[in-house]
């Protein structure tokens, strides 16, 4: 049996030889040369072949890269932004106005209730009629700054959600911690309504429990 | 952090470059890929704004391929046609490009038809002489005769060449 043929044997039946034997055969050094060549061999055969960059790039981005799901398409429905900036706005407002009565009343709790409800119900129809146009000085005493997340990791937004609104943040599903993502936090909008947003992304799925957010 | 059209431009100007390294270290398709996807996740999450540049991709994948064949006891280093030792790996300066296309060069050109069949059922499928045999149509002592010619020419012609 020469090294050839040694070295064939030992890739082929390496469980006849135990460790200290193989240690000892491939100490020689033609041996060794053989069995490294071998190696090299393997190595140029199985990096020969190319891989599909475009398909390993598709796999990647959908991996790691989040999506929001297509008929959440902001930017492509008028109707929808019409609707989106409505809505931001009357909730911007019903903030705003919440919180002017809470300031410039007493509070004796009753009638201060009835007083807001009123003021709510009256300005409700004002904002109806204009819709464009929130209330500027209560919205600046107290809209808080959105964050912006650009190609953050959502390990570090759920950081930031959970500081904002004072909840824990669990993630059950590690491989969604490590997706980045462009996401606009804006704190104005209830905890729920963040939730939503974020589930809005294709591998995104927060549920939450009380104060307590987990993500599937 | 890097942005996503930066960790495209570099996906896709690397990547095969740096999984044909990754599969030369590793022997294994899918572990290459793992590995290389786990580079660029990496990338994903620096806050540094040094250039990302085909060097650093490549000693990213070359250092992870190997903390991965550190730790294997020799049994398994045969078994996936590793080094014996760990300096080999640095002594050999592996992988070069350059052996690996001279040798691949040699087996296009220098060896039989059948002779290349018997190495890529050998190395690229994991086939055990026994299955190669039966696939081939060939008995088993004519498959490892055809390995061991293979391996004479190659050791001759690269040593040849200095």
């Amino acid at each position: 049996m020469d090294k050839y043929d040694l070295v064939l044997d030992i890739i082929e039946q390496p469980e006849k030889y135990p460790s200290d034997r193989l240690q000892e055969l491939l100490s020689d050094s033609e041996t060794r040369e053989i069995y490294n060549l071998l190696s090299k061999t393997d190595s140029a055969v199985e990096a020969a072949s190319i891989p599909d960059v475009e398909a390993e790039w598709e796999a990647f981005s959908r991996k790691h890269i989040a999506v929001r799901r297509r008929r959440f398409m902001w930017a492509g429905s008028r109707a929808a932004s019409v609707t989106a900036l409505v809505l931001s706005s009357l909730v911007a407002v019903a903030v705003g106005i919440a919180i002017t009565v809470k300031v410039t009343e007493r509070p004796s709790s009753p009638t201060t209730e009835s007083v807001a409800t009123e003021k709510h119900a009256s300005v409700t129809t004002q904002v109806k009629e204009t819709v464009m146009q929130p209330q500027n000085d209560t919205i600046a005493q107290t809209a808080a700054v959105p964050i912006m997340f650009e190609n953050e990791s959502l390990e570090n937004i759920m950081a930031a959600v959970a500081d904002s609104y004072g909840v824990e943040v669990i993630f059950n599903n590690k491989e969604a911690s490590l997706l980045h993502l462009y996401y606009r936090l804006d704190t104005d909008l209830t905890l729920d309504e963040v939730i939503t947003q974020l589930n809005t992304f294709e591998q995104i799925n927060i549920k939450r429990n009380g104060n307590i957010l987990t993500i599937e | 952090m890097t942005e996503r059209n930066d960790i495209e431009q570099l996906f896709k100007a690397h990547y095969v470059q740096m999984h044909r390294w990754a599969v030369a270290l590793l022997h294994d398709d899918d572990l290459a890929r793992d590995i290389v996807h786990d580079v660029f996740v990496s990338l994903l999450d620096t806050t540094s704004d040094t250039e990302i540049t085909a060097s650093y991709l490549l000693r990213a994948v070359r250092n992870r391929c190997l903390n991965h064949i550190r730790n294997c006891e020799i049994h398994q280093r045969i078994a996936c046609r590793y080094f014996i030792e760990n300096e080999e790996y640095d002594s050999e300066d592996w992988p070069d490009d350059e052996t690996i296309a001279r040798i691949y060069e040699l087996i296009k050109s220098e060896l039989t038809p059948q002779a290349r069949r018997v190495i890529e059922l050998r190395f690229s499928s994991g086939m055990k002489f026994s299955g190669i045999a039966a696939e081939m149509g060939i008995s088993e002592t004519a498959v490892y005769r055809h390995l061991r010619h293979a391996l004479i020419i190659i050791r001759q012609k690269l040593n040849q060449n200095g």
